[in-house]
């Protein structure tokens, strides 16, 4: 893949196509502020899910550090950007 | 000999999957037990478990279907995809024939026994599928591991019961030490199931209400399951690629009680050995030790025969050397359970943070010794041991230091 052409939008729209799946949504009920664990419901096992889901799609390795600061749908498409720049 | 370094956490808990989580949930004690969801355990006495709750393999298995498999091999990837990852290694970059993998189980995949049974039970013996084979024992289990990642160097499971986890890091330590592989990943596996809950609770070991592994009043352990993979590898390759170096492994010690099938020796007799046995190999003496992650499990006889070994061998510094069981968190997670202290001890090292035993509520006069109750502490150890002990009387203790 050419980092380059993955714009914010089709990264905004696969990570809420992965937290739909595992919170059992639609990505139409996914906001892009709505906080994970408190409004989503999600646990550290389904944000594993999504990390190495995340992690696979564009390989890019996010430290779980890292993706534990994630909050919600914007936050994850920012880190994604920075990993993507950096590997690019 | 060449120096063995820990490189990589990777773990599905009760208590959370990845180690930041893990580690965040376990110096918080956080309670991972809770009444069985997974099956009806309204014949049985007691209703406890600690279960990996809402765990769908699909995401971290991508060479086959997850269903393809059963629970325990699902573990197993999960956590062996987020140990490689955690270690930022890249696989492709290795010779595959010089990397494998090790694991350590009580009871491999019991789930497919179950299914089998239970078609052959209502349908008959026609309609048990020809695919059992494969699925039920347990080498299954690291052998999945091997094909999700292409894994072609030394591929073995070590059944050592509720010890295994410690026997299958000890020897990926031997096999990356003595230069027959370059990178290993090492740990346990079990899944929750109905054989192992049937078989402890008729053993009556299964605590009614809680774990309170070293309280006076404790009655008993709890099932769980989980899983948890170490990436291992020669420390100076780890120095080379920059990577974060939880602990290195300096030595281990196993042995056998040669005594009975369930109980301890009475005096702790193997479990002493297997301590002795992991600091000589280690070059570290008592002294050194910082903290030992307790095998813990909460029953009467472990935990007395346990802090009766301890004194034994470390006398007078006994009650100061602080000793914790996790499993008063995440129950006994059977042949994952080493695996997964070790991972604690390995960020023990790593943070300078030791885990706390919850439930502790009235010490034993008995074995009154430095559970670290209820709350984690920060002590800095420098060198840790963990100690893992299984029916069989099979003994095993792990040595690891923080990397200097």
């Amino acid at each position: 893949m050419e980092h380059g052409t993955v714009t914010a939008e089709e990264i905004r729209d696969e990570v809420k196509r992965l937290i739909a799946e595992v919170t059992e949504r639609t990505p139409e009920e996914i906001g892009d502020t709505a906080s994970f664990t408190e409004e989503l419901g999600v646990d550290s096992l389904m944000a594993m899910e999504v990390m190495v889901a995340v992690d696979k799609k564009w390989k890019i390795n996010i430290p779980e550090e890292e993706f534990g600061q994630i909050r919600n749908v914007n936050d994850t498409v920012s880190v994604v950007q920075k990993h993507l720049g950096a590997t690019a | 000999m060449r120096r063995v370094a820990i490189t990589g956490l990777g773990l599905v808990t009760p208590i959370g999957a990845g180690r930041a989580t893990f580690w965040k949930n376990v110096t918080a004690g956080t309670n991972g037990i809770a009444p069985v969801q997974s099956f009806d355990t309204s014949e049985f006495p007691v209703h406890l478990g600690a279960e990996v709750r809402g765990f769908d393999p699909a995401p971290f298995i991508q060479s086959r279907p997850a269903e393809s498999m059963g629970r325990g091999s699902q573990l197993a990837i999960a956590a062996a995809r987020l140990a490689v990852q955690d270690s930022g290694v890249d696989l492709a970059a290795y010779n595959r024939r010089r990397v494998g993998v090790l694991m350590g189980t009580t009871s491999g995949e019991p789930g497919m026994v179950e299914r089998y049974n239970d078609i052959r039970k209502a349908e008959g013996l026609d309609a048990v599928p020809g695919e059992m084979m494969p699925k039920y024992p347990c080498h299954v289990i690291p052998a999945n591991v091997a094909i999700e990642f292409d894994l072609r160097g030394p591929c073995l499971m070590i059944p050592t019961a509720c010890a295994a986890g410690n026997y299958a890091i000890g020897y990926a330590f031997d096999l990356i030490r003595s230069g027959r592989a370059d990178l290993m990943l090492a740990g346990g596996a079990d899944p929750f199931s109905r054989i192992t809950y049937m078989g402890f609770a008729r053993l009556g070991a299964i605590a009614p209400e809680k774990c309170q592994p070293f309280d006076r009043n404790r009655k008993g352990m709890v099932p769980g399951e989980g899983a948890a993979i170490l990436v291992l590898e020669p420390l100076d390759d780890a120095q080379a690629r920059g990577a974060t170096i939880y602990a290195e492994v300096l030595g281990y010690g196993v042995s056998c009680d040669s005594h009975h099938m369930t109980a301890a020796h009475p005096q702790g007799d193997g479990a002493i050995r297997a301590m002795a046995m992991a600091l000589d190999q280690s070059g570290r003496t008592i002294e050194d030790v910082g903290y030992v992650s307790a095998h813990g499990t909460g029953t009467p006889t472990n935990d007395r025969v346990e802090a009766l070994a301890l004194r034994t061998l470390f006398g007078d510094r006994a009650p100061r050397v602080p000793m914790s069981s996790i499993k008063s968190m995440i129950g006994h997670t059977m042949g994952a359970a080493s695996a997964i202290e070790a991972v604690a001890c390995s960020m023990a090292l790593h943070t300078g943070v030791i885990p706390p035993t919850i439930n502790f509520q009235e010490p034993d006069p008995d074995s009154d010794l430095d559970y670290v109750p209820n709350t984690a502490r920060e002590a800095h150890p420098q060198v840790v041991l963990n100690n893992a002990y299984a029916f069989g009387g099979n003994n095993s203790s792990l040595c690891l230091a923080r990397p200097v």
